[in-house]
């Protein structure tokens, strides 16, 4: 399926992508995920938005990029990844961290990718090159583990 | 900073910045999922037919309302929902100021029509003392009970 990938800073989204972007992590992580958590947490004012949309030009995926010290000090960070529930199990979650990955290796090829990740992607995390860093803490109520991505030149 | 330096603006949608929206979709997130631990959807597709309602004190949004014209929530009455203040801000009579121009605003908008509410229980006193009445039997919304309330 012919999916296209776009990254915009928080004000150069139009307020249609930044509703739908919201309505679909509330889909996901706050209604699947049963968390009632505070999804949109005042930081996306600082990220670049990575959105996936498919032919009709809905978002159905998604991740949050932070330059070095936005999210974390001496790092930079990706979030909130998701994919819509339709378009699961289709490599489309590998297609948004590749693109992500790649941004931040051209952009900031110093600083090392770091993340919170549940704890039940830890498997795939590593597959894009994360190591684990942490032990297992809960955040919002999920088991999460922190990981970091270097890059080596 | 008292209540009385509190600034009321309501906006259609297409007159909302991006980060107005985000302002208003960050209080609603404190006030309705994390409040009330409710795992809804908040962004529930609806918010672009609506006109909004905000309460700021100085540059800090702290009160909120949607109103939505007739046939948009309700067919042949308008309507009134997410009427949300930040915890710090009440028991000072904001939620009675927003639904007091709220209400103007829909009156003067649309004078035939009625406004119809899904309240939550909790909040059918303050309702009625706003000239809501009751119209239904109690019911679940979003595993919370509430009542329809109308205001003619």
């Amino acid at each position: 399926m012919a999916v296209k990938i776009q990254l915009k800073r928080f004000d150069e989204l139009s307020k249609k992508e930044l509703y739908r972007l919201l309505q679909m992590r509330a889909e996901i992580f706050i209604k699947e995920q049963q968390c009632p958590y505070l999804d949109p947490d005042n930081k996306d004012v600082s990220a670049w938005h990575v959105l996936m949309k498919n032919p009709d030009e809905k978002i159905i995926g998604y991740a949050r990029i932070f330059p070095p010290g936005a999210y974390l000090p001496g790092a930079t960070a990706v979030g909130r990844v998701s994919v819509d529930r339709t378009y699961r199990k289709r490599g489309l979650a590998y297609r948004i961290m590749d693109k992500s990955i790649g941004f931040l290796k051209e952009k900031f090829p110093g600083y090392p990718v770091e993340i919170s990740a549940q704890s039940y992607l830890i498997g795939f995390y590593q597959n894009l090159g994360f190591v684990q860093v942490s032990n297992e803490y809960l955040e919002d109520g999920l088991p999460h583990v922190r990981m970091k991505l270097y890059f080596h030149s | 900073m008292t209540v009385k330096n509190s600034t009321y603006t309501i906006k259609h949608w297409d007159a909302l910045s991006t980060y107005e929206l985000y302002e208003i979709l960050h209080l609603r997130g404190k006030v309705f999922v994390v409040g009330q631990q409710c795992t809804c959807i908040d962004p529930d597709g609806k918010d672009p037919e609506a006109f909004h309602l905000t309460v700021k004190n100085g540059n800090t949004l702290i009160g909120y309302a949607r109103l939505f014209p007739p046939g948009k929530y309700y067919d042949g009455a308008a309507s009134i929902g997410r009427v949300a203040v930040l915890r710090e801000w009440r028991n000072q009579g904001i939620g009675k100021e927003i639904m007091k121009r709220g209400i103007a605003f829909l009156k003067a908008n649309f004078p035939e029509n009625p406004i119809i509410i899904s309240a939550q229980s909790y909040l059918e006193e303050f309702y009625k003392n706003l000239g809501f009445v009751t119209v239904s039997d109690e019911y679940l919304e979003e595993n919370m009970p509430h009542v329809r309330m109308k205001l003619s």
